[in-house]
């Protein structure tokens, strides 16, 4: 009988009586020959292996006394070991052969002791540690064996499949992020692509293990990387069903639009993952890309408005600086774009600092050149191609009466004088296309000697407090970019990334999405390498600055929460987005910060790419989750063989090139398992219902 | 002999080279009896109505001869055991295998087999003396009669075997004490000692055999121990043999059983004794059971695995390929005259019969239906000595169906391989077992 909680005789008889000994169950395959500390070697009969369904290289094997408790030292089968008789056994072996000529199998030429004899043989394994279990029936995992006898007595059995399971799904670490069902299988073992009617067991995967933390995904194109990362993101999202707190902010990074949108393969993409929960999108998930396809009327576009907002009438410095946020993001763009450049005039418009000077928050003068230099800019920008936004240039009290009646003496460049003329007697506004005559005219006259500007200048710098140039330096700079005709269109390139409707930094709406623990997917797979790499970053240093600043902000008020707040980034191909190993300044990167600091703002990172050797070793080094799928080149597989317990399968790696057959290892593991990662597919309602 | 780490030079090879010596000895070296391969005896088919016994009883001995360390003098000391493994044909022949790799269940293999522990004992060597001073001659002594005393396969004692084969009446020749010249004493009988009328020295059963004048003081006694556990061999197959007849269940087994020994049928040397005593057993042995069964034959063989007539055997087979110009299932028992011309010359024209005071079993040479060339000794109970210049034994034709499915790997004999893998002391840890007692 049972009285509240305290646990009656029934169920003490379940536990005690109804625990199953794992050699009641498997299947005693043979003898630790011999052993060392780390390595074992198994004596087993053909007779053995063929009734255990087979042995398969780096499968798992079970070493403990004859009889005693459930505790044994895990083995990993690497390969043949020699026994001391197997030369005798190769000439009987070859006299059999001989014997028989070729005209039937030579194990016929033999009798059943020679094949006896024959058929015992070494398995060399891996000691990967000790399963213990205490008093109590817990179990306990070390990572080693303190002991061992010359003269070993330890049998060897081959898992079944409720022990396999217990070995490939044993949590060796605890996570401090507990959640309820966060365990959830991704797969099954597999230890050879040819095994058939094989012992298995699913694969689990504590999805929590990729929070804060660092994951790679290793494989050739079509070895089942983004399948394996569909599953993860799909099985982290649902982690709000049963823990509404956590929210996990995910972002993918999509090079082929095959997350962002459903296709053949998958049938329905992770972007309708919403639908499996009765979620509705608009609170769960948000695309991004270059376009927006019919398919996704929803979609955000991943551009901005280079010409920035239109700057409000009263001077507020907040207020100013969300307007001119995408302007100045947007010179960071077209300086990276010209970043080759070597003439002089096209220097100098790149190189000048349109940052909000400090003195123009209190000052009118230094604000009036400071807007003259924005419209400046924002002329060029129209010069370059860039379609303006919907609002109109003002160019009220930017140019006094001395200099509109210069210029217009200039008789060259009267048009300027009429245009600002014109914009004084309506409402101070003109169009783009005479913003950029403006001051296309405006620097021919500053640069022509013979234009009257000199004289003019003269005069404005012996009546200005400052003593400058009319032109200051800023403003000429910009200016440069008119003096010949071809200027503007050193930067036309970025038109691509532009749209001059947006509103808001899509950095910052996939930052917010984020915050509101959405699933948010950029679709890059439209434009080109440089555009989406730097579209990337944009937004990996947002995240990044975001979640400092509330590392920061958590640090105040005593520590990072460890539930909220995560977000994880997902890098496909990213080989594309970070920087090569080894090369200089990598780690002053977004990616290697993000790799390398990430963790204790709640920041993970899943890397996914056909070449290990492209990530930095100080990334990978802080790498607790990877995934090993098929790698062709050996030099790759050295990569990944350098780390925890790889070397044991860089063969089979290198080998079989089946979707979905990978090695892996997590955090909360403490060895690494092969399975077949199960295919993406989404259980949504109504594709259950037809 | 040089040291372990030592290599022979070329001068000395390059001295005998040199010059005409070789060419010297080549010319006076007798002729070749002709460049032609010698012809092929008279291999005869083997008869198919022959009836494979069930079971077969391999008996194997075993010794190491070691130092024992630190001594001096020079101090040795030798383990002998002997043991039988009993197979079970029929049960190895209807073993189940599995569909894929035909392998069969090594723990039901291993049932075919049942054996016990081998007999054996630590017998003294060279200047073993016992803490009593007792010599190490007379311990050795000591030590072999209470072996034989000691030792049964479960019916009488191997020492009552040894006096049933020799006769309670059977003469010690000479007193085993070398400063004593009497000679002619009584065989104690089993489990009693005796005394030397004329020195006291005491006598046992044992000394029967006479092994211990083969153990000479302060020298290596290898020999002597050899001796004793060739002694042991036959003593156990004719204990097992005895055994088995002296009850109806047990000569309802013999009927169905082989026996299978390591080396010729034969008993050397000091024990040479022994050869008639044992033919005699198998005459009276398989006389009863004649009685019971008219067609009943006692197969007693052995495996030869090296000698003349196993080189033999290989030159006859060797051409047009190695192995293959015997037939399979064809058998072939030398005569005398064959063996004196071609295989063991005699040493005059008046020599002996081979093998007629030795031997208890006469040579056959039979390939098996499988290919091995397998080299026999075949215990003929019916006939007298020389078995040679006899018709073929009444058991041949079951002894080779018997043998027939007894072949294995290259030229071997099963029963031999597992008797040894069962009895053999391993030459490393019985000089290691030597050698703790340095300490």
């Amino acid at each position: 009988m049972t009285t509240g909680d305290t646990s009656g005789a029934i169920d003490r008889l379940v536990e005690e009586a109804g625990r199953t000994n794992f050699r009641d169950s498997s299947y005693k395959v043979g003898v630790v020959y011999s052993m060392s500390y780390s390595n074992a070697i198994v004596a087993i009969y053909d007779y053995d292996r063929e009734s255990a369904g087979g042995l398969p290289k780096g499968g798992f094997l079970m070493a403990a006394k004859q009889e005693g408790d459930e505790s044994f030292v895990l083995l990993r089968i690497l390969g043949e070991a020699r026994l001391p008789a197997a030369s005798s056994n190769d000439v009987t072996r070859e006299q059999a052969v001989q014997s028989t000529a070729n005209e039937k199998p030579w194990p016929e030429a033999l009798e059943a002791w020679s094949k006896d004899r024959l058929s015992l043989h070494g398995l060399e394994c891996r000691i990967l540690g000790t399963f213990q279990v205490d008093a109590q029936g817990n179990r306990r995992f070390a990572e080693d064996t303190d002991n061992y006898y010359a003269v070993s007595d330890l049998m060897v059995w081959k898992p079944d499949a409720s022990t396999l399971n217990l070995i490939v799904n044993h949590t060796h670490r605890s996570n401090p992020i507990d959640a309820e069902g966060a365990e959830v299988p991704v797969g099954v073992t597999r230890f050879a692509a040819a095994e058939r009617g094989a012992t298995v067991a699913e694969v689990n995967l504590k999805v929590t293990d990729l929070l804060q933390r660092r994951t790679v995904y290793f494989g050739m194109s079509r070895s089942g990387k983004s399948n394996a990362i569909k599953v993860t993101a799909e099985q982290i999202y649902r982690l709000r069903t049963a823990n509404p707190q956590l929210r996990i902010g995910q972002l993918i990074f999509d090079p082929n639009g095959e997350y962002a949108q459903d296709n053949p393969q998958d049938g329905p993409g992770l972007h309708r993952v919403h639908e499996t929960l009765g979620l509705q999108r608009v609170e769960e998930v948000e695309t991004f890309g270059l376009y927006i396809p019919d398919s996704d009327p929803e979609r955000k576009l991943m551009k901005i408005n280079f010409y920035g907002n239109e700057i409000p009438p009263e001077w507020e410095q907040n207020l100013v600086e969300d307007a001119l946020e995408q302007l100045l993001q947007g010179q960071e763009i077209i300086r990276e774009e010209m970043a080759g450049v070597t003439a002089i005039y096209t220097r100098s418009f790149r190189d000048v600092d349109l940052s909000i000077p400090e003195e123009v928050t209190n000052e009118h003068s230094p604000r009036v050149r400071y807007r003259r230099s924005l419209l400046a800019y924002q002329a060029a920008l129209h010069a370059a191609g860039l379609k303006p936004p919907h609002w109109l240039p003002n160019v009220s009290g930017l140019f006094s009466k001395d200099f509109v009646d210069a210029i217009r003496n200039s008789g060259r460049y009267a048009v300027a004088a009429q245009i600002i003329d014109e914009a004084n007697k309506t409402s101070n506004r003109i169009s783009w296309s005479q913003l950029e005559s403006l001051f296309r005219n405006i620097g021919q006259f500053i640069s022509d000697g013979d234009s009257g500007y000199a004289e003019f200048n003269g005069q404005s710098k012996a009546k200005s407090s400052s003593g400058e140039d009319w032109a200051e330096p800023r403003l000429a700079n910009l200016l440069q970019i008119f003096r010949y005709s071809n200027g503007p269109r050193s930067f036309q390139n970025v038109q691509i990334q532009h749209s001059g409707g947006i509103e808001t930094d899509f950095a910052t709406l996939v930052m917010d999405n984020l915050e509101e623990g959405k699933l948010v997917i950029v679709d890059q797979s439209t434009g080109g390498p440089q555009q989406n790499e730097r579209a990337a970053e944009r937004i990996m240093r947002r995240v990044f600055e975001t979640q400092q600043e509330r590392f920061r902000s958590a640090v105040a008020q005593g520590g990072m929460d460890v539930i909220s707040n995560h977000v994880l980034v997902y890098v496909e191909e990213a080989h594309n987005l970070l920087p090569a190993a080894n090369v200089r300044d990598a780690l002053r990167t977004i990616w290697a910060r993000t790799a390398k600091e990430g963790s204790k703002m709640n920041l993970g990172m899943v890397l996914a790419t056909q070449a290990p050797s492209s990530i930095m070793s100080e990334i990978l080094s802080e790498t607790d989750n990877c995934i090993l799928a098929y790698l062709n080149s050996a030099r790759e597989r050295r990569v990944v063989g350098e780390y925890m317990d790889f070397e044991d399968f860089l063969e089979q790696i290198g080998q079989v090139s089946e979707p979905g057959f990978v090695r892996i290892r997590t955090l909360s593991r403490a060895y690494t398992v092969p399975m077949q990662f199960k295919r993406f597919r989404l259980d949504l309602p109504q594709l259950a219902a037809s | 002999m040089p040291y372990e780490d030592e290599r022979a030079g070329l001068a000395a090879i390059a001295a005998i080279a040199g010059g005409n010596r070789v060419q010297g000895f080549r010319d006076n070296l007798a002729p070749r009896s002709g460049d032609e391969l010698p012809p092929l005896p008279n291999f005869e088919p083997v008869s198919t109505v022959g009836r494979p016994r069930s079971f077969v009883v391999a008996i194997d001995g075993s010794r190491v001869y070691h130092p024992i360390p630190g001594r001096l003098p020079a101090t040795e000391a030798g383990l002998v055991s002997v043991g039988l493994v009993v197979i079970n044909l029929e049960r190895l022949a209807t073993l189940e295998w599995l569909p894929e790799s035909r392998a069969v269940d090594p723990r039901e293999l291993r049932k075919t087999e049942s054996f016990d522990p081998p007999m054996g004992d630590i017998l003294p060597g060279r200047n073993a003396t016992r803490a009593d001073g007792l010599s190490a001659k007379n311990w050795f002594r000591e030590k072999i009669n209470d072996g034989l005393e000691r030792a049964s396969l479960g019916g009488e004692t191997f020492a009552e075997t040894l006096v049933a084969l020799l006769g309670s009446d059977h003469k010690i020749d000479n007193c085993p004490n070398e400063d004593c010249e009497a000679s002619g004493l009584d065989m104690p009988k089993p489990g009693e000692t005796g005394e030397c009328p004329t020195c006291h020295e005491t006598l046992r059963p044992s000394d029967g055999l006479r092994i211990h004048t083969q153990f000479v003081e302060h020298q290596r006694a290898e020999e002597a121990h050899a001796r004793y556990m060739d002694a042991l061999e036959i003593l156990a197959l004719m204990n097992a043999l005895r055994y088995l007849a002296s009850t109806q269940q047990g000569r309802a087994a013999l009927q169905k059983t082989a026996f299978v020994m390591d080396g010729p049928l034969a008993a050397f040397g000091t024990i040479a004794v022994l050869s008639q005593a044992v033919r005699d057993e198998f005459r009276r042995i398989q006389q009863t059971l004649v009685e019971e069964n008219p067609n009943f034959n006692l197969i007693v063989m052995s495996g030869v695995k090296s000698g003349p007539f196993v080189e033999h055997a290989e030159e006859l087979d060797r051409a047009p390929q190695p192995d293959s110009r015997i037939p399979r299932s064809h058998a072939w028992l030398p005569n005398n005259k064959y063996i004196r011309e071609h295989i063991v010359p005699g040493s005059s024209a008046q020599s002996k019969p081979w093998g007629e005071l030795t031997y208890f079993g006469r040579p056959v040479i039979f390939k098996t239906d499988s290919g091995q060339r397998l080299v026999l000794n075949l215990a003929q109970p019916e006939g007298d000595p020389p078995l040679t210049n006899l018709s073929k034994p009444r058991a041949l034709t079951d002894a080779l169906a018997t043998a027939d499915r007894l072949g294995v790997g290259l030229n071997q004999f099963l029963p031999l391989r597992r008797a040894h893998a069962q009895v053999a002391i391993p030459f490393r840890a019985g000089s290691d077992l030597i050698r703790t007692l340095a300490q």
